[in-house]
């Protein structure tokens, strides 16, 4: 009797467990389809134009926030292997460019950030920033914050990051996410993005996957015509797949036992 | 394969061989992650997770050998993509008093994402515009480092609380995982 009121019980904990757990996820890619960098350490570089309208008396203000801002969200997800880092202030003015012919002055395999106060891209008050990437002739990133008129200048320090960061996003491939608390919802009004969500999580994951930790050892092994782990495909070959998980296991173990030879002997020597 | 093989027969004839299954729930990198649009944190999102493990008693000073699979069924609602966890485990466990157990050791955490590829129409600025959703699968590999305790509730149930630390050395990826599960033996 007690053994059958210990599984009811658990059965209830189980369940109450699972059902605190109900949101909606849905995160999309840019309008290219998948397009990503192929490699995962993405360089930034800053325009050189001073954006007074949005706040920025020099560009150094806008490099400094641009690094505080992917300290603060894309930098910090263990399941993802993008590494963004502010490289230099280049000599590129954006201050009249349109986001076209922004990616087109953006050197390959970067992102260019600036900001302009053409007409044509911020044809509308309260665009804060239009961001993309373009894989038509290598593959490249940018994004321009609205400086012709204040709406970006208005927002307090938290919003500009997280401007910056889903303006970043969608500079490395991402697009809209459908669930409100994530960074890639399209509007930054009325919310609170002290960190990103679990879709951001996801969307980045998806785009920038980390690789195998030991699988690089078995070339031998590696169907050459599938080899785009990480890149624009991620999908893994079976031949490739058996060996990383071999491979992941037996570092599992090792590691594990390591680690027990170390609390074994601590425990020995007190 | 031999190995394989030889590795089965030990553990078959090891006399402290104990099999278990787990149910529970894994929260992913929870305190980290944001839930709604005021800010408040995921720290109870907890996701069905279900495993296999098995409990040996190793010659390393009394510990016990703790390997486990578990799957992680990611809840919500997801449009467009759906999302699977993989935790490959090597805990091992010491009973500090018969009624409770440390674990500690290491996890390969593979992440899958995969997605149909369908046209989605979006807000974006003030029009609707077409954004794609995942249209193929992603593999994302981690290794963690674990700690837990063990507690027995009866000769069948024991209740287990794991974290699971990413990216140790990387303070800027470091994050934790955590899950909450009953283990149930079976023999």
């Amino acid at each position: 009797m007690k053994n059958i009121s210990m599984k009811s019980g658990v059965f209830f904990f189980l369940f109450f467990l699972l059902s605190l757990n109900m949101k909606t996820y849905g995160f999309t890619l840019s309008n290219e389809g998948r397009v990503s960098f192929p490699s995962s350490d993405v360089g930034i570089l800053i325009a050189s134009n001073t954006c007074s309208t949005a706040g920025f008396n020099s560009p150094y203000e806008l490099q400094d926030m641009v690094r505080k801002s992917i300290s603060a969200y894309w930098n910090k997800i263990p399941t993802c292997a993008l590494e963004l880092e502010v490289e230099a202030v280049v000599s590129t003015d954006t201050s009249n460019m349109t986001l076209l012919e922004t990616l087109q002055n953006t050197p390959v395999g970067k992102i260019l950030v600036g900001c302009s106060s053409n007409t044509d891209t911020f044809d509308e008050a309260g665009v804060l920033g239009v961001g993309s990437i373009n894989t038509a002739s290598g593959d490249r990133g940018a994004f321009l914050i609205n400086d012709a008129d204040t709406s970006f200048a208005n927002l307090d320090d938290q919003e500009k990051l997280a401007t910056i960061a889903h303006e970043l996003g969608h500079a490395f491939g991402l697009g809209h996410s459908g669930d409100p608390a994530a960074l890639m919802y399209y509007a930054v009004g009325g919310k609170v993005q002290k960190n990103l969500s679990i879709d951001d999580y996801d969307a980045c994951s998806y785009l920038y996957p980390h690789d195998s930790p030991v699988g690089c050892g078995s070339i031998a092994l590696i169907d050459s015509d599938h080899d785009s782990f990480g890149g624009s495909s991620g999908e893994l070959s079976p031949l490739r797949k058996e060996a990383s998980v071999k491979d992941s296991l037996f570092l599992s173990l090792i590691l594990g036992i390591m680690l027990s030879l170390l609390v074994g002997f601590k425990f020995r020597l007190n | 394969m031999k190995k394989i093989y030889g590795l089965i027969l030990l553990f078959i004839l090891n006399s402290n061989l104990h099999a278990l299954v787990t149910a529970g729930g894994y929260v992913p990198f929870g305190p980290s992650t944001q839930s709604d649009i005021s800010g408040s944190s995921n720290a109870l999102s907890f996701d069905p997770m279900i495993g296999v493990n098995s409990r040996i008693l190793t010659p390393f000073y009394h510990q016990y050998f703790l390997p486990e699979f578990d799957i992680v069924f990611h809840t919500g609602e997801r449009d467009g993509y759906s999302k699977r966890t993989y935790l490959i485990s090597a805990d091992f466990g010491l009973f500090l008093n018969p009624h409770l157990m440390v674990r500690y050791g290491t996890s390969t955490v593979i992440t899958h994402i995969s997605g149909d590829g369908e046209v989605v129409y979006l807000n974006n600025g003030s029009e609707s515009t077409p954004f794609y959703q995942p249209n193929d699968s992603s593999l994302s590999w981690n290794q963690t480092v674990n700690l837990g305790i063990d507690g027995v509730i009866s000769k069948e149930f024991s209740l287990r609380f794991e974290t699971y630390i990413f990216s140790l050395f990387n303070s800027d990826a470091r994050k934790v995982s955590y899950s909450l599960s009953f283990l149930y033996y079976l023999f």
